[in-house]
């Protein structure tokens, strides 16, 4: 085990780079330049020009990329054209906002959808299986966007029971307990939307494994033998069942900061979603670098973890 | 070997900075200052809206962006004023004087001004705010505004240890000169935001940009105060006790960011005091109306225009451009896109400017496909047979391509599409992301037309435009050349006072009637939402914070 984990980190090293030179190489193809989108249309060519070159913008793409991986090595991520500071600064003070939303939202979700999963596939085609089922397609296939609009809508203007967006009550300067409360206050419809998402596709998948498991030879011998329905489900078809389900959790780790684009969008939440979307319009290239290359390295994680936590749960596979 | 252990190492970058991202969070939840709590407090407190975060460049002569821009309007002045008259107010200076030659002009500067630190305002800060745009490794963008000031560009070039054109006479006097003439003087170097030299000195300009500790602390002589910028969320401003013009009368303000989906019912529910208005739909703003929210009706001196590549055969006549003026019912566009909030544009001056020449004088190509088809057939000479327009036998049909972002502009391409139709031409919509479109306009000249906005700002100076020089160096992407325009716009510059400068851009901005570089549609107006209880606002086209320390809370 130890010997596979150690080989897959070592593979995941010439991906890396080939994935940061296909990054590098798909943001400077991209037409238009950094000081395009900025304020002033008015200003000279000639300034234009010195700027750019000030940041290098001319340099032939492979010195760019030797460039931008040289300083990469030593930790230096540049400087955020947009921002005027490290990106390491930059993206440092987004990551933590998302993961406390992405994170919270996948737990809650897998509280959720387990439970109501394997209920359902116990119990199936009673009123409980239909209304989660029915719940679940409504999750699966409303749009993230238009769900966070309506909530806002109804919870938070028309009810007055959550604020309408931002992370804190701006300018309150709240501290210790009574600020803990108030970005709780504003999680809230942010929450909402992501686990609800999370939980519909989690819990058919849920559903479906257990519903596959439970009809299989084993199960009849199981309930044969006189164990309780009990002791049948959840510690015989269960633990099979869960497979397939850690797997996909393990998956959707990979996602945990790229994943709630447009709800941190529409909460005005100060996440990487929206920071690597903005950055990636203003043409911010040290920026989108680095926040791809997080993400990249994200789903990488997350795809060895899903191989490790295979062999975890499933005993006939091994690594060797 | 050697490459693995680079990589490795690659490896190992990301993932410390992936942990020290987390880890330099934590400190920056738990600094939060305690300082007077605003809310629920008895404070006026104002609330503005941000559509995007500012980048936290609050210099004003280093900012990029309008959202820096709102905040450091609160912060910084400049000597002179505009005012929502168009004319000049004084700022930081008390008065002027322009020379008889036009060519200097001398600023007798206030001499109960303070610093927010304390230090007090001088003529020396002025001048090295012109020395600061002026520096070698200035990384800005107004230097261009200043260029003109004698000796600037030796300043640049590091031929000379102070600027000539820029005079100190007393602590609270300075003259400064310019080489030639320069007409927009007041606007572009009179409105310049003077920053103060006791701090900026401190460091070389070229590290300007990377001072981010003084870059996020700024101090000016404005009406607020900063107090604290959390980034991708809000800022604040306090009310400057000591303001020359006066304390503010409300406390603070915040500027925070705000999603354009959710803002109205921000607006509504009294979360926000003030918005800039995206749209003037009428059924939004009955809702505000309802809601007793005030609606200020601000028109810009800005147009949207179809631009033109006239190195496109077709398109180089000047008859076929007013034939596809003609053709495009840009009444109907202001009336339906616009709601009516905005007017039909034919030169490069809206109606309410000093430059427009007034209706009669230009031609106002009322919606007319007949006369279109007309235009085309008998004086251009191309034919129209079975709906279609054909020229030399092929049939005529253009691209045009126009960005995402605004979106009544989005919504009068295929409007024009239709008109166009009308008398037998064919358009081929390209919509794309603005920085694609501008690339393929600007670099490739890859279009016929184009959809853009485009303003005059302050001054008539158009050449930025419309000049032949501007095809190589600005924003002529037309390709348009004409020396008569050109020989009116050097004539133009040559005086700063407005009677002089008249008769001068009344013939250009009816030589540009003419000749349709661009095919203008309608200039617009926006609406800025006030709550019903803040009071004394005058929003004008160049900035909502005229006469900002009086703005008060109706209680």
């Amino acid at each position: 085990m130890k010997q596979f984990i150690i080989r897959r980190l070592l593979i995941m090293i010439p991906v890396f780079i080939g994935i940061s030179m296909i990054i590098f190489g798909l943001i400077h193809s991209t037409p238009g330049d950094p000081y395009i989108t900025m304020l002033d249309p008015n200003i000279t060519e000639a300034d234009r020009e010195a700027m750019l070159n000030s940041i290098g913008y001319y340099d032939p793409l492979p010195v760019k990329y030797i460039k931008w991986i040289e300083r990469a090595i030593k930790g230096d991520l540049g400087y955020s054209i947009r921002y005027k500071e490290p990106v390491a600064d930059v993206i440092s003070r987004r990551i933590g906002n998302t993961l406390l939303l992405s994170v919270t939202a996948l737990v809650l979700s897998v509280l959720i959808a387990v439970p109501l999963g394997i209920v359902s596939a116990t119990k199936q085609y009673s009123v409980f299986d239909y209304v989660a089922t029915i719940l679940a397609l409504i999750g699966l296939s409303i749009p993230a966007f238009f769900f966070a609009l309506g909530l806002i809508k109804v919870l938070a203007f028309d009810l007055g029971i959550f604020p309408i967006s931002g992370i804190e009550t701006t300018g309150a300067n709240y501290t210790g307990m009574k600020r803990v409360l108030d970005v709780l206050h504003h999680m809230a419809l942010p929450i909402i939307v992501l686990t609800f998402v999370q939980t519909a596709s989690l819990m058919r998948y849920t559903r479906s494994s257990m519903l596959e498991v439970i009809q299989q030879d084993y199960i009849r011998t199981a309930k044969a033998k006189g164990l309780s329905e009990r002791v049948v489900i959840y510690k015989h078809a269960l633990r099979n069942a869960m497979i397939s389900i850690v797997t996909l959790i393990s998956l959707s780790l990979g996602g945990l900061l790229s994943g709630a684009v447009l709800t941190e969008t529409v909460f005005v939440w100060p996440g990487m979603g929206t920071l690597v979307y903005q950055a990636i319009l203003n043409r911010d290239y040290p920026l989108v670098m680095a926040g791809t290359m997080l993400l990249a390295l994200c789903v990488l994680f997350a795809n060895l973890l899903a191989d490790i936590m295979y062999a975890v749960v499933d005993p006939r596979i091994r690594y060797e | 070997m050697k490459r693995k252990l680079f990589s490795l190492l690659l490896v190992i970058a990301m993932i410390s900075t992936l942990l020290v991202g987390c880890g330099g969070d934590k400190n920056a939840t738990n600094n939060t200052p305690s300082n007077d709590a605003v809310k629920g407090s008895d404070k006026s407190v104002v609330r503005m809206a941000l559509w995007s975060a500012p980048a936290g460049i609050f210099n004003p002569v280093l900012l990029g962006d309008d959202y820096d821009g709102a905040v450091a309007g609160l912060i910084y002045e400049p000597l002179v004023e505009m005012n929502p008259k168009f004319e000049f107010e004084s700022g930081l200076a008390e008065k002027w004087e322009i020379s008889e030659d036009s060519k200097s002009i001398t600023f007798y500067l206030r001499k109960d001004v303070k610093w927010h630190d304390g230090e007090p305002f001088t003529s020396e800060d002025v001048k090295y705010t012109f020395e600061f745009i002026s520096d070698p490794g200035y990384a800005g963008n107004k230097f261009s505004q200043i260029s003109a000031i004698s000796g600037a560009n030796d300043y640049k070039e590091g031929k000379s240890e102070s600027i000539k054109g820029i005079e100190v006479i007393d602590d609270h006097t300075i003259k400064i000169t310019t080489d030639e003439v320069f007409a927009p003087f007041l606007d572009k170097i009179a409105g310049i935001d003077v920053i103060p030299q006791h701090i900026w000195s401190k460091i070389e300009v070229s590290k300007a940009l990377e001072s981010t500790d003084i870059l996020r602390n700024p101090v000016g002589t404005g009406p607020f105060k900063f107090e604290k910028f959390v980034p991708d969320q809000y800022v604040t401003v306090v009310k400057n006790e000591e303001y020359w013009a006066g304390a503010p009368k409300i406390d603070s303000i915040v500027l925070q960011v705000v999603n354009q989906d959710t803002a109205q019912a921000q607006m509504l529910s009294g979360e926000i005091d003030f918005m800039q208005l995206s749209s003037m739909n009428p059924d939004d703003l009955a809702l505000y109306e309802d809601a007793g929210i005030q609606i200020q009706e601000v028109f810009y001196t800005s147009f949207q225009q179809m631009g033109v590549n006239v190195r496109n055969p077709l398109l180089a006549d000047k008859k076929v451009r007013q034939a596809l003026t003609y053709a495009i019912d840009r009444q109907g566009i202001v009336d339906s896109l616009l709601h009516g909030h905005g007017n039909v544009a034919n030169t490069t001056y809206p109606p309410f400017f000093w430059s427009y020449p007034g209706d009669e004088a230009i031609n106002t190509y009322d919606y007319s496909p007949e006369k279109a088809i007309e235009i085309l057939t008998k004086e251009v000479g191309w034919e129209y047979k079975d709906g279609k327009m054909y020229a030399d036998g092929k049939p005529v049909k253009f691209s045009l391509v126009y960005p995402t972002g605004n979106k009544a502009r989005e919504l009068s391409a295929p409007v024009i599409q239709e008109n166009l139709k009308n008398i037998g031409i064919e358009l081929d919509l390209q919509i794309m992301e603005f920085a694609t479109m501008v690339a393929k306009v600007k670099d490739e000249k890859a279009f016929d037309l184009f959809l853009l906005g485009s303003g005059i700002g302050a001054d008539p100076d158009v050449r930025n435009n419309f000049s032949t020089e501007a095809i190589e160096t600005g924003s002529n992407y037309m390709g348009y050349s004409n020396p008569e325009l050109d020989k009116l716009f050097e004539e133009g510059v040559k005086y700063i006072e407005i009677e002089k400068r008249k008769p001068i851009y009344f013939e250009a901005a009816k030589i540009i009637n003419e000749d349709m570089p661009v095919i203008f549609l309608y200039n617009w107006s926006e609406g800025r939402a006030i709550a019903p209880k803040l009071k004394g606002v005058q929003s004008f086209a160049f900035g909502n914070y005229y006469k900002v320390n009086e703005w008060y809370i109706e209680k």
